[in-house]
């Protein structure tokens, strides 16, 4: 049995009184690219923000390490090597790129690595260099996913959770995301993505959940899934 | 109305203001400082103000001390004070939401002026320094030397708050946590910390121009309300958001006052801040130096 990095188990969540995720189970394995899928509105968001401590679940258990995560806050899911990429980027948009980047590495335990982390988040991403005295505000989006991305580097995460970084991207763009994507899970970083770009996501995750209306529905190997007539349906738009 | 007979009167006027400005100036970013954090007006801050002004009288009634050593005394005081008032209670209330923390900032108001009334009296009180009458002059122009130190000393204060924003990593997540708490939280950021120190900052901010204005104003406890909303509208000149944009609103709204006091007379200086904050709000929201910042996603 491989490492697991992340165990959800049984987790409820609401919002208020509206439930948005039934007793939902899932893993992540260490070093691996693994993938939520799910339409609009199906909790994949929602099962992050568990994760990171932004939400707390109803019922069940979030296991990280070997260990539970009991009331966890996401000042300290961020101290324990989770980094979380939101969705819509969230930047400091006056502050500037550098200084975006630097708060990456506000934790204690990274900040003194905060010059070195600096030159692998401008070797992955060049561009940010570039424009590193400019407010982040003023990127375009691509450049701005970048940046949420480095922000969350800067951290040194164990675990990196991306909120669909490719969301209204060019597609030469959301290439560059993914295979940077591949790179970092290369040198290490454990990475669950959350994606609306089904092809892309087959193309480099390990491993696949599937969300639906708040419920896990389907879990297998991209080429398992392919094959799959329910998620071909569902996903691809077609059958056979 | 009566225009000025010289350009001697003119500048004295404007260095009058500038003067005056100063004050509105520092209690304006601790004003902004505070908006930051807990996204409402500060309605104490000019009560705060005036505990510093009497912390001050009394320092001078029974030591020898000049008041301006009392910068040395109130700052640390004052942050102390605010980091208490923080996270005794605004840190609790602050989660129930932006209208139960206004309310207890003008319960606060009120309550401290009342205090202050019952152990101080209503009666007022003057501060006097060695050097109350002591004045250069340069060109015609005079610079009472209590005035100049006032300006110093706002000049530093500004200085010192735009350094530790700019500079160092606590600053930074200061107005990172100002911009969007939650992505701060994400990244290991403790909001109520950097909250706290905020709030002590503008604290300490409102002890320095408490300090400052007890040496040229006679006061009582309930004079600091005017205070509020001078700082208020300076911070509305300046933009929010903005160090030097709350001092220099601040100075605007100073000379403003002193130009509108000389030329239309003393009765109508006031008058003509709030017809101009008024403006301001209407065809200028983001200030007259604030950029027009993009709609948050």
């Amino acid at each position: 049995m491989a490492n697991l990095l992340l165990e959800v188990e049984n987790v409820d969540v609401f919002y208020g009184v509206a439930q948005a995720l039934w007793d939902v189970s899932f893993s992540v394995e260490e070093r691996k690219i693994t993938a939520l899928l799910g339409a609009n509105g199906a909790g994949k968001s929602t099962l992050l923000k568990t994760i990171s401590g932004v939400i707390r679940p109803a019922k069940g258990r979030i296991v990280y390490a070997g260990s539970p995560l009991i009331d966890c806050k996401p000042e300290k899911a961020a101290s324990l090597g989770i980094s979380h990429v939101p969705e819509g980027r969230r930047l400091f948009s006056g502050l500037t790129v550098l200084e975006n980047l630097e708060l990456g590495a506000y934790l204690p335990n990274v900040r003194p690595l905060t010059k070195e982390s600096l030159e692998r988040v401008f070797g992955l991403f060049p561009v940010l260099k570039k424009r590193m005295r400019q407010a982040a505000g003023t990127l375009s989006g691509g450049e701005q996913q970048m940046l949420a991305i480095g922000r969350a580097l800067m951290a040194r995460p164990t675990l990196l959770l991306l909120d669909e970084p490719s969301l209204g991207l060019a597609p030469i763009v959301v290439k560059l995301l993914f295979d940077t994507i591949r790179v970092l899970n290369r040198d290490g970083v454990t990475i669950l993505l959350v994606e609306q770009n089904v092809k892309k996501t087959l193309d480099i995750a390990d491993y696949v959940f599937v969300l639906k209306t708040g419920v896990m529905r389907m879990e297998g190997q991209p080429g398992q899934l392919l094959t799959d007539r329910e998620f071909r349906q569902a996903f691809l738009g077609r059958i056979g | 109305m009566h225009w000025f007979s010289s350009l001697t009167t003119f500048l004295q006027v404007l260095v009058n203001g500038v003067f005056l400005g100063c004050m509105y100036g520092v209690a304006a970013i601790g004003l902004s400082l505070v908006f930051g954090c807990m996204q409402i007006i500060f309605i104490a801050q000019g009560a705060v103000m005036i505990l510093a002004a009497y912390c001050i009288f009394w320092m001078i009634t029974f030591t020898p001390l000049s008041p301006f050593w009392g910068f040395l005394l109130i700052i640390p005081v004052f942050v102390g004070f605010g980091f208490a008032m923080y996270t005794g209670l605004f840190q609790r209330v602050a989660k129930a939401g932006k209208n139960p923390s206004l309310l207890l900032a003008f319960g606060l108001m009120v309550l401290l002026e009342h205090l202050m009334a019952f152990f101080f009296s209503s009666d007022y009180r003057t501060v006097k320094t060695k050097y109350a009458s002591t004045a250069l002059s340069l060109a015609g122009v005079t610079f009472s030397v209590n005035r100049i130190i006032i300006a110093v000393v706002a000049l530093v204060a500004t200085t010192l708050v735009f350094l530790f924003l700019k500079r160092t990593i606590l600053g930074k997540a200061v107005r990172a946590v100002s911009e969007d708490m939650g992505a701060a939280a994400l990244l290991g950021m403790r909001p109520e910390w950097v909250s706290a120190v905020t709030f002590s900052i503008g604290i300490g901010l409102a002890g320095v121009a408490g300090v400052a204005t007890c040496v040229i104003f006679p006061f009582d406890p309930y004079f600091g309300f005017i205070f509020s909303l001078k700082a208020l509208i300076a911070v509305a000149f300046g933009g929010l958001g903005s160090v030097g944009g709350a001092l220099l609103g601040g100075v605007i709204l100073g000379v403003l006052e002193s130009m509108s006091a000389y030329t239309i007379g003393g009765g109508w200086a006031d008058a003509v801040a709030y017809a101009a904050f008024l403006l301001i709000l209407v065809f200028r929201p983001e200030g007259l130096l604030g950029r027009s910042s993009p709609e948050k996603a």
